[in-house]
């Protein structure tokens, strides 16, 4: 039943099995039928060929089992070898900050300060880095100001970093080979695999740099690869290797997302990969229910579990190293920023009675205070009336004073409390706004804790943060109005500071509260997440997805004297793995349809692994068409490796259905495209690794019109 | 050897028509269609007997629902004399159709169009604009009721569709129930809205469709069942876009049946073919053509000017009785102070204003505005004489001035009346928005980077007119203006501009041409010097009009969005519906005295629908894995069962339920209602499959406790809140025991301030 199975993934669901099925109960029942009236022997036939072609239809479904062994150990050694001298080649060059190293290499310097930061990824992959930095002798002092600085004569350690991130990079190689072996090929099969990964150019460039690219796609690589070696074992549930190969696979897999967020498509991937591989096993009657639910947990336990502890360790790590803070991050609440070291901490006064002065923030926005300044509205529909606006920073004229609406003079100590009437007088410019507090409960304010709001009582509105900009006579701060059936967000209120200079006022010294570490790592990932998508610019190499399967144009990274870094792929490797992506889709469905004719394949390339290789690339490519923010080239790397292993699968199965000459077939075609594509690698050289290059060469390299490799740096 | 069980399998399903074991004579139905029609099957997909009809007993439960059916829904129907809800807006768009003048609305025409009709026969003249009480001219309690018997005919229908889908008889009669007894279908039933009308298609289309699968290919019947399918889809899309949904449901199980068909190796391929040709025809011709043929109706009968004029290009505008752009100068003459509109839906009329752009160019903005205001008249001069020039004041001797024509090709400049400043555009500043295009600007005369640059060609691209020449004239022609000084061409991309421009819509320059972006028309013009005459523009094509509107009213349904900072009380997100977590007052003012309606839906059938909806998906999962480990033939054929019965009423709720998710526009309670209607009918099929399935297992008479159990629970929510359902008039505090959600409004607002 591979076919149905097959389809299961695509999606067409049960009407497609009960079709198959229904096509063998129509006969069977046929059978049955006319059982009574001929004598059977007929009938008995039919039967037992049906029975056959459903055992065979069974029998298909298994997928192909490989064992490695020792040759593969040796194997694995030898292409790592071979892997990391493709990546470390002059790994020195350019001896200066290169494209986003200048962020990466910040970074790690920051880690090695110990001072807080804000960055929109993850942590693990730029704590990986200051540890290699660490061991290197990078000590932290150079700061990566800006793109082209030189590191031998700031006398900096980059090596280490570099080399961190071309270690890992190289070692995707050897996995891609474990990875075709175990999706049920042979060693060649491997070893193209791995001459594939090895060559590509465009992985070598963004390995040999500090960037976190190459420690995700690393992670990425090892997490698919694990899981699909634990494919093979999961026939012997709960021994030593499929514990292994599962853990193995949710540890990676938390590693990756704890590097870039990216790395969420490959959680899809496993996800629906395991949800497929549990849909097997259902139908398997070996399997006890208990067993089946003790492999369900088992592997929630592996790929939810463990991922998600991996991801918040990296923060716990993040915020233990990073205790010191410099100056206040005005992105986080004051109360995450005074859980640092060195943050300046906002006392007040607790208790709130009439004629106090106080300084009103908004509470869930970082817009600042309540405003006023001696300058009055200029529209021509305006009140032309004084100006209330709110303003970032604390001065004094975001002070105002508490009095009572009707008395204006109050005699002795009065707390103000939850739904008094009150007007709130701007002290430097004594003019005056009326307000209450919602009536719920004779609740007495608080600094910092209460939060309240404030109602306009002759109109029944709210005090409330528009969050527009206002236009240049009002100093561009933001607008605050009176709305109306608003809901609470942006109406919410609290008082940050308090001053009492009335006799006998209690005074007790508050301010605001620590976050622990677990509400540091909430808002720190709130935040990346909003950052996230506000990050639209307009970066001159920056690309839409549709660009990348076929390599539309590359970035630049960096230009010398006689040589530039232009991140392109091996053309060959890129174009050749989007088309093989394409034909097995477009042979899948050509199958499908000539099966259902003719019970037949047309090519026999059914295979539940490439197919799960197909979902890997589509879940890491497509998804990015949903993302509105700024995208470039370098996302496509890890779909760019499940095509590769695509384009690799698929060559080897259409070796296999060769009947001839086989061993002179799977000559001339690894040869032949071996060749292509090392040939496409020499080609593509220079511009990987930043040589000496001459004007020729360069123009040889444009392909395509729109690679815009800057030939004015060739010789 | 054989695995497959001999034994005599079980069935379980209760089939009410047949007590017969159908299994032992069962042949799979999807095989048949190419045998001889002398040995018909005896099953349907449906696992009941091949052919529907209804006996005595179903024939008595359908009176029985209709006759409870329409007391519910005209019961005290008039006791709210004046225009209540949406009342303000279908009433009146029916009375359009009464005094003929052509309106504007986000919805097709075909439910408005029987509103109107049923304004006809109630004796209504189309004089009442349905604001505030009714006036004794107007029968309004003859209205509203018969759009009521719309709503009042879903109760008889989804009995008879669960019937044909197989289900028994008290499960059939109880999804009937469901409907009967549901509040919120009841109320919008009683007044005069899109909703029953828009509710009463949708359910003839999942009856038909049900039917047609029950009948056998290509009998008279079958062809009956196909078109009346294919009709009432044409109804349902042209009442409501939400019709769409339906279309879908229709569509989906079409391509599974003729997916499940062309595995059928046995059926010839003349046959598969007929079976696509005829679903063509039905599924996709005939509903396309009703819902052409209702516009065209619309168009037919809407033949005077009125509040919807602006919607239609100037040229059908032309064509209305009485509207003013029919009757006004037709030649463009130098002098002329003329109105432009950009020919792309949306844009509006070529502005200027006097607000500089705040870079670039930093000269005064060229705009496109919606509307045709005095900062949109256009004054068109001659580059022969000075600017400023008076064209239409009488000569030195006292006489007026010949009129001069504008010609196709001839360079002019278009002077902005109010502003004094000229058209002009720029090579060297790029446009502000669309940054690949140059800036179109206003500028005087003097200030000109070049002397061409305030000069500009009309080239005509289209002739409407009567009669063709090469002169500019108003309406009838269509042009591109092309600047002489950088030979771009007048573009309005559709973008809108930041607050600076006013959000109104961007002006810029491009060198190529092609699309509506480039494409002007001059829609008013007046010249002392020319007469007003009948403008000889030929009547635009139906195709044309219906595409436009069609676009238009696309556009203005993507315009209501939302406002997420406040809190509305009438507005709630999908998400809440199900859970019916929002229910909605009907009007506004809710004091004691007053008569009010509460949209709320029955809520114990309200959620036991929305646990049935969403055990669907579970149970099926459940059966296909029962099916894939066992060999039994049953499992398998229960599986089938569930399926192809299910499949109509589940995918028919998710369908009118998830696509409201994706949709930017307000939603309110009552869009659910389709999926509601659907999702009672799941009730009906999950209660009876479940009732079947311990039926089999225990003997007890699951079936018969069921039905009282539900009948009885919906009888009893019904009677809890019929007071808002036919009109409550007294202090709404009386009923707040029976608020059982905090979030429901039943007496105080629950956000209070």
């Amino acid at each position: 039943m591979s076919k149905a199975k097959i389809e299961l993934v695509t999606g067409s669901t049960v009407s497609d099995i009960s079709g198959l099925r229904n096509r063998l109960n129509t006969k069977e029942s046929k059978t049955i039928h006319s059982e009574d009236e001929s004598d059977g022997s007929n009938n008995a036939q039919e039967k037992d060929s049906l029975l056959i072609q459903k055992k065979k239809i069974e029998k298909k479904s298994i997928t192909s089992k490989t064992k490695l062994n020792k040759n593969d150990a040796l194997m694995f050694i030898a292409i790592t070898i071979f892997s990391i001298f493709v990546r470390c080649y002059k790994i020195s060059h350019p001896n200066q900050v290169v494209f986003d190293e200048v962020h990466f290499g910040k970074f790690a310097g920051q880690y090695m300060n110990r001072t807080y930061f804000f960055d929109l990824h993850p942590p693990l992959a730029k704590l990986m880095f200051t540890l290699a930095g660490k061991l290197t002798g990078y000590d932290g002092i150079f700061d990566f100001k800006s793109i082209g600085l030189n590191y031998d004569e700031n006398n900096v350690h980059y090596v280490g970093m570099r080399m961190l991130s071309a270690i890992l990079g190289a070692l995707v190689a050897p996995a891609s080979y474990i990875l075709v072996r175990a999706s049920g090929f042979g060693i060649v099969a491997g070893i193209f695999g791995s001459l594939v990964v090895c060559l590509e150019n465009g992985l070598i460039t963004q390995s040999r740099l500090i960037l976190l690219d190459s420690i995700m796609i690393f992670f990425t690589a090892y997490s698919a690869m694990s899981y699909m070696v634990f494919r093979n074992v999961t026939d012997k549930p709960f021994t030593f290797s499929w514990w292994f190969w599962l853990l193995s696979t949710g540890f990676h897999m938390g590693c990756a997302i704890s590097s870039k967020w990216i790395a969420l498509f490959l959680v899809a991937f496993i996800g629906i990969a395991t949800v497929y591989d549990l849909w097997e096993i259902i139908e398997d009657k070996d399997v006890s229910l208990q067993d089946y639910m003790n492999q369900f947990f088992a592997k929630a336990l592996a790929l939810i579990a463990l991922p998600l502890a991996i991801y918040i360790i990296s923060f716990i790590i993040h915020f233990q190293v990073l205790y010191k803070i410099k100056e206040p991050d005005s992105g986080f609440s004051k109360e995450f920023n005074i859980s640092f070291e060195g943050a300046e901490s906002t006392t007040t006064e607790k208790y709130i009675y009439y004629g106090s002065t106080v300084r009103v923030k908004h509470t869930n926005t970082n817009s600042g205070y309540l405003h006023s300044h001696k300058h009055n509205w200029q529209d021509e529909k305006s009140s032309k009336q004084q100006q209330v606006t709110i303003y970032g920073y604390p001065d004094g004229n975001n002070l105002f004073t508490i009095t009572p609406a009707y008395n204006t003079t109050v005699e002795g100590l009065k707390h103000v409390k939850n739904g008094d009437i009150v007007r709130l007088k701007h002290k430097s410019t004594g003019s005056i706004s009326g307000s209450s507090a919602s009536p719920d409960s004779k609740k007495q304010l608080e600094a910092i804790y209460t939060k309240f709001r404030l109602i306009h009582v002759g109109l029944n509105c709210a005090l409330y943060n528009s969050r527009q900009k206002l236009p240049k006579y009002a100093f561009e701060q933001t607008e605050v109005v009176c709305m109306r059936d608003c809901r609470p967000k942006m109406s919410t209120w609290h008082i940050e500071f308090v001053e009492n200079d009335m006799e006998g006022a209690k005074s007790q010294i508050i301010s605001y509260p620590k976050l622990t570490l677990w509400g540091k790592i909430m808002e720190y990932n709130k935040r990346m997440i909003e950052t996230n998508n506000e990050l639209i610019g307009d970066h001159p190499f920056a690309s839409r997805p549709q660009k990348w399967p076929f390599l539309a144009r590359g970035t630049a990274y960096w230009g010398g004297a006689g040589s530039v870094i232009y991140q392109l792929g091996n053309p060959a490797v890129w174009w050749l793995s989007s088309v093989s992506v394409i034909v097995f889709i477009v042979l899948v469905g050509v199958n499908h349809i000539y099966y259902k004719k003719t019970n037949t394949n047309l090519v026999e390339i059914d295979d539940a692994n490439i197919f799960l290789l197909v979902v890997g690339y589509l879940l890491h490519y497509l998804p990015f068409f949903l993302i509105g923010r700024e995208l470039f080239l370098h996302h496509y790397f890890a779909a760019l490796w499940f095509s590769m292993m695509v384009f690799v699968c698929l060559v080897a199965k259409l070796v296999n259905n060769v009947s001839k000459n086989k061993v002179m077939v799977q000559l001339a075609v690894y040869s032949t495209l071996s060749l292509l594509i090392i040939h496409s690698y020499f080609t593509y050289f220079p511009i990987t690794y930043g040589t000496q290059f001459t004007k020729k060469q360069c123009e040889k390299m444009k392909w395509r019109k729109n690679w815009d490799i800057d030939c004015s740096h060739a010789l | 050897m054989s695995t497959i069980t001999r034994r005599k399998p079980r069935l379980i399903f209760e089939d009410s028509d047949t007590k017969e074991d159908l299994f032992k004579t069962q042949t799979l139905p999807l095989s048949e269609d190419y045998k001889d029609n002398s040995k018909p099957r005896t099953q349907n997909v449906f696992f009941t007997k091949k052919e529907f009809g209804l006996d005595k007993m179903d024939y008595i439960c359908l009176v029985v629902l209709t006759a409870l059916s329409l007391f519910t829904r005209l019961y005290q129907i008039g006791k709210r004399k004046s225009v209540t809800w949406d009342e303000s807006h279908f009433g009146k768009f029916g009375a359009y159709y009464l005094n003929r003048t052509f309106y504007g609305d986000v919805h097709p025409p075909l439910a408005k169009m029987l509103v109107g009709l049923a304004e006809l026969i109630a004796g209504h003249d189309g004089r009442f604009n349905f604001k505030g009480d009714y006036p004794s001219y107007v029968n309004f309690t003859f209205m509203r009721a018969q759009i009521a018997l719309y709503g009042a005919a879903l109760v008889p229908i989804s009995f008879v569709t669960l019937k044909a889908l197989g289900i028994s008889r008290k499960m059939a009669f109880l999804g009937g129930i469901f409907i009967l007894f549901d509040n919120a279908i009841c109320l919008m039933s009683r007044f005069i809205l899109l909703d029953e009308p828009l509710l009463f298609f949708t359910s003839t289309t999942l009856l038909f469709v049900t039917l047609f699968y029950t009948s056998n290919s290509f009998t008279t019947k079958w062809y009956v069942y196909l078109f009346s399918t294919g009709l009432s889809m044409g109804m349902v899309l042209s009442s409501k876009w939400v019709g769409l949904f339906c279309v879908a449901l229709v569509g989906l199980a079409t391509i599974e049946d003729l997916y499940l068909k062309f595995g059928d190796l046995k059926m010839p391929k003349a046959v598969y073919t007929r079976h696509w040709c005829v679903r063509i025809a039905a599924f996709i011709v005939v509903p396309l053509s009703f819902y052409m043929f209702t516009f065209k109706l619309h168009f037919m009968i809407l033949n005077k000017s009125g509040p919807g004029d602006k919607d239609m290009t100037p040229a059908f505008q032309a064509h209305l009785k009485n509207n003013n752009l029919g009757v006004q100068s037709y030649l463009v003459a130098f002098g002329s102070k003329l109105s432009i509109r950009s020919m792309k839906i949306g844009n509006g009329y070529l502005h200027s204003h006097s607000t500089n752009y705040p870079s670039g160019s930093n000269r005064q903005q060229i705009t496109c505005y919606g509307y045709d205001d005095d900062n949109g008249k256009w004054i068109v001069e001659s580059s022969e004489r000075n600017p400023g020039y008076n064209y239409t004041a009488n000569t030195e001797d006292g006489n007026p001035q010949q009129p001069i024509y504008v010609n196709e090709g001839e360079y002019v400049r278009l002077r902005h009346e109010k502003t004094n400043q000229y058209l002009g555009m720029d090579i060297k500043h790029q446009s502000l928005v669309t940054k690949s295009d140059k800036e179109a600007s206003c500028m005087k005369y003097e200030d000109a980077p070049h002397k061409d640059a305030l000069l500009w060609k009309f080239e005509i691209v289209d002739d409407e007119g009567m009669q063709k020449s090469n002169r500019i004239r108003t309406i009838s022609v269509t042009f591109t203006l092309k600047n002489k000084f950088t030979g771009m061409h007048l573009r309005a991309p559709g973008t809108t501009l930041p607050p600076w421009g006013f959000d109104q819509m961007e002006v810029c320059g491009s060198k190529s041409t092609g699309g509506d972006d480039y494409l002007w028309i001059v829609e008013k013009n007046t010249n002392p010097l020319v007469m007003s005459t009948k403008i000889k523009v030929k009547k635009p094509g139906f195709l044309k009009s219906f595409i436009y509107l069609n676009m238009k009213m696309a556009r203005s349904n993507n315009a209501l969005i939302p406002d997420r900072d406040k809190y509305n009380h009438l507005e709630s997100d999908p998400i809440t519906w199900p859970f019916l977590i929002f229910p909605m007052r009907l009007l506004g003012s809710w004091n004691p005295g007053d008569i009010k309606y509460y949209e709320i839906g029955n809520p114990i059938t309200w959620w036991s629908s929305t646990a049935a909806s969403l055990l669907f998906p579970i149970h099926l999962i459940l059966l296909i894995i029962v099916a894939s480990r066992s060999k039994s033939q049953e499992d398998h054929t229960c599986l089938m069962q569930y399926w192809n019965r299910g499949k109509f009423l589940w995918f028919g709720w998710a369908l009118h339920y998830f696509p409201f998710f994706l949709m930017g526009r307000v939603t309110y309670i009552h869009h659910y209602l389709p999926a509601l209607y659907f999702a009672y009918l799941t009730l009906a099929f999950e209660i009876d499959f479940i009732a079947g399935y311990i039926e089999l297992k225990t003997k007890l008479r699951t079936r018969t406790i069921l039905f009282l159990v539900w009948g009885f629970l919906s009888i009893l929510g019904f009677m809890l809140y019929m007071p808002f359902t036919f009109g409550y008039t007294q202090n709404a505090r009386n009923l707040k025991y029976r608020q059982w959600l905090p979030t429901w409004n039943i007496y105080e607002d629950y956000h209070k301030m």
